[in-house]
């Protein structure tokens, strides 16, 4: 791990360029692939924000991560195309001009996030779990389990 | 809301940030209130103050109305706003558009003032080859992430429909919706029909901390 200077990924290996705006705190592991073709990944860390990402995480075109308070990525995850990840509704759900309190986001080792999906603030997915395509994940996956709907439900 | 309102309101809102970031916001509304004169030229009416933040897709062959204050990103991913040979396509004031939308008239779709659309969301109000149903959007709904509004829908003002729900059908002013297809979860003000995570207060619901 080593911590990361702004627009600066360590030895990540990049397709295409993505946008990074790091305005907090970003510890990258070893062999990150990030893909931005055809469309750009982001990476955004707020003032308060902290992204970590794990060794050999891979990461899809499209993809929206974006840390005000904290989002940490385990080893061996992979994201797919568009996958968003925000810790926070940037808006209050009854005043829109309220700000939104932003809640920890963990995933953990070895999870899988299928092609559109996302995942809101407070989620916690254990070791390996699977999230099916276009689900939003919004609570908490078991370790292991296969999840998929709006919001994601585990399943057998 | 006046120029000035804007601004304060703004000043308000960025207090705490850093002085670069704060300059480099400033200098991308800039560039993308010139930029929008522009990139929604192919529209038939464009209010006052419009912003575009990098160049959203303008397909009309209908009439594209858009009201004050409007912003549309499209910094990762083009939004879109198309319309069909006698569509028409009505955008209220003060109306923001997140990157990668699409937005479609075949027929008719209306986004009342202040509606908020996240990013990656679809309104289209026709399926290829099956006849148009109007979209009406009231007053700020706001729309979250990855949204789908199928042909025909209805959303009263201030309804908010959760990050990456289907609307199939109609949804009452004031709910909050989610899912696919969504479903009302809670209408503000009423006490909500099943519990939910969330804390009930005396002013109606609350989020949980």
């Amino acid at each position: 791990m080593r911590l990361l200077r702004k627009n600066h990924l360590g030895d990540a290996r990049l397709e295409g360029r993505p946008f990074v705006d790091n305005g907090g705190r970003m510890n990258i592991g070893r062999d990150l692939v990030v893909t931005s073709r055809p469309v750009p990944s982001h990476l955004v860390t707020g003032p308060a924000g902290v992204l970590t990402i794990g060794d050999r995480v891979r990461i899809a075109h499209g993809v929206s991560i974006n840390a005000q308070a904290e989002i940490v990525i385990g080893d061996d995850v992979v994201l797919g195309p568009y996958v968003t990840i925000l810790d926070v509704d940037f808006h209050g759900i009854h005043d829109r001009d309220a700000p939104s309190a932003a809640r920890p986001i963990r995933i953990r080792r070895g999870v899988r996030l299928g092609a559109g999906v996302v995942v809101l603030r407070g989620a916690i997915l254990g070791d390996g779990a699977v999230v099916a395509a276009n689900s939003v994940v919004s609570r908490a996956v078991p370790a292991g389990a296969h999840a998929s709907g709006v919001p994601a439900r585990p399943h057998a | 809301m006046n120029v000035i309102a804007k601004v304060r309101a703004a000043i308000a809102r960025d207090r705490g940030m850093a002085a670069g970031a704060l300059g480099r916001k400033i200098a991308s509304n800039a560039a993308a209130a010139a930029l929008a004169k522009i990139a929604l030229r192919a529209c038939d009416e464009v209010g006052r103050r419009a912003r575009a933040f990098g160049s959203p897709q303008i397909d009309n062959r209908g009439v594209i109305v858009i009201g004050d204050d409007f912003a549309v990103a499209s910094r990762f991913g083009a939004a879109t706003l198309a319309t069909g040979v006698g569509g028409r396509l009505e955008i209220g004031d003060g109306v923001v558009i997140n990157y990668g939308t699409f937005v479609r008239a075949a027929s008719r779709v209306t986004l009342g003032d202040g509606v908020m659309i996240g990013p990656f969301c679809v309104v289209s109000d026709a399926d290829v080859d099956e006849e148009a149903r109007p979209i009406e959007i009231g007053e700020r709904v706001w729309l979250a992430a990855r949204v789908v509004v199928r042909p025909g829908v209805r959303i009263g003002a201030n309804a908010v429909i959760a990050a990456g729900s289907v609307v199939e059908s109609d949804i009452p002013a004031n709910a909050i919706a989610s899912g696919a297809p969504a479903r009302v979860l809670r209408v503000r003000g009423q006490i909500p029909p099943a519990p939910i995570s969330g804390v009930q207060t005396k002013g109606g619901i609350r989020e949980a901390s």
